[in-house]
């Protein structure tokens, strides 16, 4: 057996791969905000820049790498849980009960990461259909296709709109806890660091709910 | 002054051999004096069920000091019941109001499963610690004290992680019954020490395997384990552990 094989039929081996392509998917996730924002821009800068986007090779390493990491990451975890459940044995508990005393919500965020996480996946397949596949087939404004138009028309509808807000709500959520998780799978521990990773994915979840949310909200109140 | 006393009701997991099944069986006990430890009542509700000819309540327990690691139950859900830092031996029924019904239920996990009542086999985490949680050359006496110098953090933080007494609360709290807490710390506290350096890698991945192996969940950093912990022993042994590991794994090559 090579050292990969050997390190991913541990549990361990598989929490680091599932860090990993979860920290992956973090990086797209910024950097879909940042492009997103400019829906705010008052010419089309969005329909440019998804113009230039979809010109480039950025469009297909984003596809084929989201393809990768998304199956990855969930097959990875999905995989942790059942074994998890298996753990336990026949027999569970009639009563379980915390004696934490960090935030409520801390131990809250990753007590819901399988349910969440299986929430936003849901999510995440109408965004594909919405968006993504829908792409191709939008109309022109100008020079580029008009995926500003596109957005709005979508999120017009105050469901689709908030069908949006609460997907987003639920990346940050699951950030939560998943960044400073994914340090720690890694096997990064530091007195000083360590705590600020903590508050780092904090601010990063809050920064992304505030961010995504606020497209949708916009076109609701326009 | 005459002392304080209090009246409980006991639902008690009652099973009679590995592998039978069991069921909640609730007694009522009257008169628990505030200044007994919880084994103390539970002593105390056995001399009844001895006197009504009853088959007493099983539960393990040996120093009654808190340092041997063999006392362990569920209360109400919480491992070691409601306080920190405490097993139930130590736990005293003063920590208790009169009226209260308490849920005791042995630790529940696939790699420990129940004997008799309250009381599981834990020769799981002996596996565990067989597998590689002791220096395998055999060096004579004891070295004089200071022949191996160590520093005083290190030294500190080695026996931070040594306390561990391996009662099995961590992986009886954990949502995955993962061992990772008991496993980590008995990794860490050789990983601190000039003494654990030659086979610190082969140890990891060992124990690792065999904790596995043993049909242990996996960590999900809900961090339940560290505050079930008599001992309070800090989830960053995890941490450190899985370093080691995927170190040893993808650098080291072992
Ligand atoms: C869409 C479907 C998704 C599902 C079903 C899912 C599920 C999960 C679950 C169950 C865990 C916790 C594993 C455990 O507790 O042992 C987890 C952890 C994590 N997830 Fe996801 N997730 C999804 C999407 C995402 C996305 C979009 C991102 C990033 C943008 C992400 C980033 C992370 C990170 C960083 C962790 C922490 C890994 C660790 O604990 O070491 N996940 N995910
Ligand atoms: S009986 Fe020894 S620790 Fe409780």
């Amino acid at each position: 057996m090579s050292w990969l094989t050997r390190t991913l039929k541990t549990g361990t081996g598989r929490k680091a791969l599932a860090a990993l392509s979860g920290l992956a998917l973090v990086g797209f996730l910024v950097i879909h905000l940042i492009g997103n924002l400019q829906i705010f821009a008052s010419s089309d800068a969005l329909n440019e820049y998804a113009h230039a986007l979809h010109d480039s090779w950025f469009i297909v390493l984003g596809d084929v790498g989201l393809l990768i990491l998304f199956p990855l990451h969930i097959g990875l975890v999905l995989w942790l849980v059942l074994d998890n459940k298996k753990a336990r044995g026949d027999v569970g508990y009639k009563k379980h009960a915390s004696k934490q005393d960090r935030s409520l919500a801390r131990v809250l965020a990753s007590k819901t990461s399988l349910i969440g996480g299986l929430l936003l996946m849901a999510f995440v397949i109408v965004h594909i259909f919405d968006f993504r596949l829908a792409h191709d087939d939008l109309p022109m404004k100008g020079e580029f296709k008009d995926v500003k138009g596109a957005i709005i028309d979508t999120l017009s509808n105050p469901l689709h709109a908030l069908l949006y807000m609460v997907g987003s709500v639920l990346v940050a959520w699951h950030l939560f806890h998943g960044v400073q998780a994914a340090f720690r799978s890694l096997g990064f521990d530091h007195p000083r660091w360590t705590p600020i990773i903590e508050k780092g994915g904090l601010g990063l979840a809050i920064v992304l709910a505030v961010g995504f949310v606020s497209i949708p909200l916009w076109i609701l109140v326009r | 002054m005459s002392e304080a006393t209090i009246n409980l009701t006991l639902e008690v997991w009652r099973q009679d051999t590995a592998g039978s099944g069991g069921k909640f069986e609730t007694f009522k006990l009257d008169g628990v004096s505030t200044s007994l430890s919880f084994l103390e009542m539970l002593d105390m509700l056995n001399e009844q069920l001895l006197e009504e000819g009853k088959r007493p309540i099983t539960f393990e327990h040996d120093c009654r000091e808190g340092i041997c690691g063999s006392c362990g139950f569920m209360i109400n859900g919480q491992a070691h019941g409601p306080e920190r830092g405490t097993t139930v031996c130590q736990l005293h029924m003063r920590k208790f109001k009169s009226g209260q019904t308490l849920v005791l239920e042995p630790w529940r996990a696939r790699a420990f499963p129940v004997m008799q009542d309250l009381m599981v086999d834990r020769r799981s985490f002996d596996v565990i610690q067989a597998a590689g949680g002791y220096n395998s050359t055999n060096v004579g006496n004891a070295p004089d004290a200071n022949a191996v110098l160590v520093g005083r953090e290190a030294a500190t933080e080695a026996f931070d992680a040594a306390t561990c007494i391996g009662c099995g609360a961590c992986v009886a709290a954990c949502k995955n019954a993962s061992a990772q807490l008991f496993t980590s710390a008995k990794i860490g506290h050789l990983a601190m020490l000039p003494q654990g350096q030659p086979e610190r890698y082969k140890r990891v991945v060992r124990m690792y395997d065999a904790m596995d192996e043993q049909g242990f969940g996996n960590c999900s950093w809900t961090q339940d384990c560290e505050a079930a912990c008599p001992k309070e022993i800090s989830v960053k042994w995890i941490a450190k552990a899985k370093k080691d590991f995927l170190k040893a794994r993808t650098i080291v090559g072992v």
